[in-house]
């Protein structure tokens, strides 16, 4: 069971109401707005200090958005970002470099992640000479500290990227977020475009660099083992919304949402063995230009889930369900 | 979602277990360099750059006896004259000489200056997006539906003839192409994850245009410039050639061959000589920029 | 999955290697394997280890002219593929085996309506007019079950889903009422309740027609679910095979014993994952020996001098490591 370290009274991260719509726009000479795309509607989280919480969901459910609004990619539509209390969005000056400094990045592709053109200590120095007055030779210090940290040898500085494999490069991708000593790093699906012998290796890294330092994560990933592996708390999304956020061992072991149940379903166990008992959903991932108003409809395939949700299960039929659903608290 | 890329990965470097198929020092590379375009390339430069030297006469020298020499091979000619005399007796191969340096001031004055604003408009076009790439792209397109040749009069025309006017009217013509293919490019660019990184760590918007995406269309933007400089030399010959060009008696290819035109019969080395200087010389520097694309090209899928 | 079923496809020794500037890369590298009528094999391995390779090896559509089928036969059907000429294998190829990919957004041509690509694909196949191929176009779309296909057919790719337009590649792909199908990653990039759809579906194909499939892939959880044998691949070679719940429950080969280790579960939390120190080796510059040696926590002097062979380790289920007690084989 993973435990979180010690929570101070604030948490590192909280984000209140999070919205993000992205206009839908028509013709060429003059745009018209059509629709609205409701890319995160309404989200509300913490993250404490050395915890991780991990973000799951499929496709256009939101999970990326909501990454970039914590990295200041994107501004919200509604709601708000807090680092120690602080409007991330609102911060200007000496407040937003101290804010890059504390928060960081690592993406998914180890391939377009570094830039060809510089030199390894280069983009991991990044961050320290845009937001620190530190000198030529502090830096090269630390971009040595961090190699050591991730695991590379010293003289992976002086090279460049193509010069590495996909699980080097994630780590040098590391290091350069490490490099001005973060304390949240936003993680989105760091491993899954890595070979799997070497997800192990960079999750362990990952884990071990928390332990050892005072960092959070927000995890954002479809897999789901690879959450449980790492993330102290988890928040599944769906269509912009979070439909069940707890901790992970609760989550996991016992999920309530009938949309967590069916994607627990899909992830197919690496045992040739386990009980079949698919909840097939039936046709698309809806999109969030256009949510199904009112139903999303699950078909249990075959014996259901007895869920607390009480009579809104039938043995075979389809099951209707509003799609402003009761999160797992409300559940409870 | 997660994409599983099963690469061979024929790559660069020289990390040892790095790749799957880490590539070792090639010798065979020097083989495949376009020798000839390289040669014609560096003559010419030689050539422009030590005329004063090279030269047997000077190209303004007039000697009336001397006048329409057929070039030394033919009879009638001498080897005073390698290639003849025109009209008013000036040695041939000497005004060629001498015009080298034309056609090379020219093309590296409205390349540099059309290629640097082109580069400058594509990527601030390409980076911003939203309403100044629209503005920008506009007079983009408006630019390149300009007919070539008779801007470039115009402007001739209204600022008098010189190497300056040249350098303008081709800068003018040229920047619109480099704006647009500059900027296909940075949008590409701009997608990578490493620039939203850049944007995490906290550069400005300036930081990024210098660092992270001119370097990394600079390929393009090269290739783009060798493949340029043959359409520079012919707009300045042609140009030259319409009287709109360097005035004489400074020699300038295009202006030798439009003198040369109405001794096409008689004097055939007046108007075909300079021709075949023009067309070896464009041919060289596309060859060379057909050789330099390709061999960017491959590296550039690498990274 | 019936051991009495015919052998449909059969790579004997298969020996593909890639030329190019800087060495011979051995991408496959002595492979072989048997395929049963309605059976599923499963190809694992990790980028490099050559599986792709040797599903296009199987198809003759190696990369020219670097690839080449250097030794080894293909049997499908009993006729060796590797001596066809290459119109004999455009008669072969999607008729009598068949291939889908992994990246649905390259599979399909942009610029044509899927109707005009299924049509396409069904005229080399059948002799009919323009209307009947139509019509058929819609019923293989109702085959994949896609919804309302009379209108789909009208729809261009940039208009669906990952989804639909991998049940599109693989309606075109089952067309011709291929014997075998090779599936190359196909839902690794779509989402995890698409691939449970797509993977279901597969499956009822396969009973309807008795397709014989080729499943390649790197998740383990997609061979629990979909295959009766698995092989698993390692720097060209195979170096484990056997029926899919013998192989997970004891994994007889150091390199799948690792790595199924090192994949986490989403089933139990667990402390530490293991992992695997080193990269896999350059395929152009193999050490002699057993290629997983530098890496495998069982080594000994004799796997880094000689390379071990293929040895049986139960039922139908063999791994090529010194370590194994070769068992009496039983079939």
């Amino acid at each position: 069971m993973l435990e979180s370290g010690a929570i101070a009274a604030e948490p590192l991260i909280r984000v209140e109401n999070l919205t993000k719509h992205f206009p839908v726009t028509r013709g060429l000479l003059i745009a018209r707005t059509t629709g609205q795309v409701k890319a995160v509607d309404g989200i509300s989280f913490t993250i404490g200090r050395q915890e991780t919480l991990g973000l799951v969901g499929e496709s256009g459910c939101g999970k990326t958005t909501t990454s970039r609004l914590l990295l200041r990619l994107e501004r919200p539509t509604a709601g708000r970002v807090l680092l120690d209390g602080q409007d991330v969005h609102a911060l200007t000056g000496a407040d937003l470099s101290k804010y890059h400094t504390r928060v960081q990045a690592v993406f998914q592709d180890p391939w377009s992640s570094l830039n060809p053109r510089l030199r390894v200590r280069d983009t991991i120095a990044e961050a320290l000479v845009v937001n620190r007055r530190v000198s030529k030779a502090g830096r090269l210090e630390r971009v040595e500290e961090v190699l050591h940290q991730v695991g590379l040898p010293l003289a992976a500085a002086s090279r460049y990227p193509h010069e590495f494999s996909g699980g080097q490069r994630q780590r040098i991708a590391l290091a350069s977020a490490l490099a001005s000593d973060p304390e949240l790093i936003v993680l989105d699906e760091p491993v899954s475009a890595l070979d799997v012998s070497i997800r192990a290796q960079i999750m362990n890294l990952l884990k071990d660099l928390q332990a050892r330092q005072q960092l959070s994560y927000l995890l954002v990933a479809h897999n789901l083992a690879t959450v449980r592996y790492i993330a102290h708390r988890t928040a599944v999304m769906y269509l912009g919304r979070i439909v069940e956020h707890a901790d992970t061992e609760s989550l996991y072991r016992n999920p309530l949402h009938p949309y967590t149940k069916a994607l627990f379903a899909a992830a197919l166990p690496a045992d040739p063995d386990a009980p079949r008992d698919d909840m097939i959903l039936s046709g698309e991932v809806p999109s969030p230009i256009d949510p199904p108003s009112g139903t999303a409809s699950i078909r249990a395939a075959r014996s259901p889930q007895r869920v607390a949700l009480g009579n809104l299960f039938a043995a075979s039929s389809p099951i209707a369900l509003p799609i402003a659903v009761p999160t797992s608290d409300e559940l409870r | 979602m997660a994409r599983v890329e099963e690469r061979i990965d024929v790559g660069f470097g020289s990390s040892p277990s790095a790749d799957v198929l880490a590539r070792p020092r090639s010798r065979g590379d020097l083989a495949r360099l376009p020798w000839a375009s390289l040669f014609i390339i560096t003559l010419l430069i030689l050539v422009a750059v030590l005329a004063p030297l090279i030269a047997p006469h000077s190209p303004t020298e007039q000697s009336l006896p001397d006048k329409l020499r057929p070039p030394a091979w033919q009879e009638g000619g001498s080897t005073k004259h390698l290639l003849g005399t025109d009209v008013l007796g000036r040695d041939v191969l000497s005004r060629i000489i001498y015009g080298a340096r034309v056609s090379l001031i020219v093309a590296a004055a409205a390349l540099l200056a059309g290629g640097g604003v082109g580069l400058m408009v594509g990527i601030v076009s390409g980076y911003l997006g939203g309403r100044v790439d629209s503005f920008l792209m506009r007079v983009v397109d408006a630019t390149l539906t300009f007919p070539t040749i008779l801007i470039a009069l115009l402007l001739a025309v209204s600022m008098g003839q010189g190497l300056q006017t040249i350098a303008i009217a081709i800068t003018v013509l040229i920047w619109a192409r480099f704006a647009r293919v500059v900027r296909g490019d940075v949008l590409a660019v701009k997608t990578r994850d490493f620039v939203a990184l850049a944007r995490v760590h906290g550069c400005s918007h300036l930081r990024i245009m210098a660092i992270h995406i001119v370097p990394n269309v600079l390929n393009t933007f090269m290739v783009l410039l060798t493949l340029h400089i043959g359409f520079v030399i012919i707009v300045e010959a042609s140009l030259s050639f319409l009287g709109a060009g360097i005035p004489p008696p400074t020699p300038s290819w295009g202006q030798m061959v439009a003198d040369g035109r109405s001794h096409i019969a008689s004097a055939w080395w007046l108007a075909v000589v300079p021709g075949a200087a023009i067309m070896l010389v464009v041919l060289a520097f596309n060859l060379f920029g057909d050789w330099l694309r390709d061999w960017l090209d491959p590296r550039l899928r690498q990274v | 999955m019936n051991a009495a079923a015919p052998v449909v496809l059969e790579v004997k020794d298969l020996h593909a290697y890639l030329y190019t500037r800087w060495g011979v890369v051995r991408a496959v590298d002595g492979v072989s394997f048997a395929l049963r009528q309605g059976e599923t094999l499963g190809l694992v391995g990790e980028s490099g280890c050559g599986k792709t390779m040797t599903g296009l090896a199987v198809l003759r559509l190696l990369p020219e002219p670097a690839g080449r089928i250097v030794r080894g036969q293909v049997l499908l059907q009993g006729e060796d593929l590797v001596t066809k000429s290459e119109s004999e294998m455009r008669r072969v190829r999607g008729r009598r085996i068949s291939m889908i990919l992994q990246d649905p957004q390259t599979s399909l041509n942009p610029v044509f309506t899927i109707g005009d690509q299924l049509v396409e694909a069904l005229r080399m196949l059948y002799a009919d007019a323009a209307p009947a191929l139509s019509h058929r176009a819609e019923e293989a779309l109702r085959s994949v079950k896609v919804a309302a296909p009379e209108q789909r057919m009208r729809a261009y790719p940039h208009q669906m889903s990952g989804g639909m337009k991998q049940r599109v590649v693989g309606a075109i792909a089952v067309a011709g009422e291929p014997r075998v199908l090779i599936a190359d990653e196909p839902t690794t990039a779509l989402d995890v309740t698409i691939q449970l759809q797509y993977l279901t579906l597969l499956k009822e194909i396969q009973a309807r027609t008795r397709l014989a499939m080729l499943f390649i892939t790197h998740d383990f959880g997609i061979v629990a679910r979909m295959c009766d044998r698995v092989a698993v691949m390692y720097a060209g070679r195979i170096v484990e095979s056997g029926p899919t719940r013998a192989l997970f429950r004891a994994p007889r080969h150091p390199y799948t014993e690792a790595l199924m280790a090192s994949v986490p579960r989403m089933e139990a939390s667990v402390e530490r994952l293991p992992s695997i120190e080193g990269q896999p080796p350059l395929l152009h510059d193999l050490p002699v020996g057993c290629r997983f040696a530098p890496r495998c926590r069982y080594v000994d002097d004799r796997c880094r001098r000689e390379y071990p062979p293929t040895l049986p380790v139960g039922p139908a289920h063999e791994a090529a490591c010194w370590r194994v007690e070769p068992s009496p084989p039983s079939r």
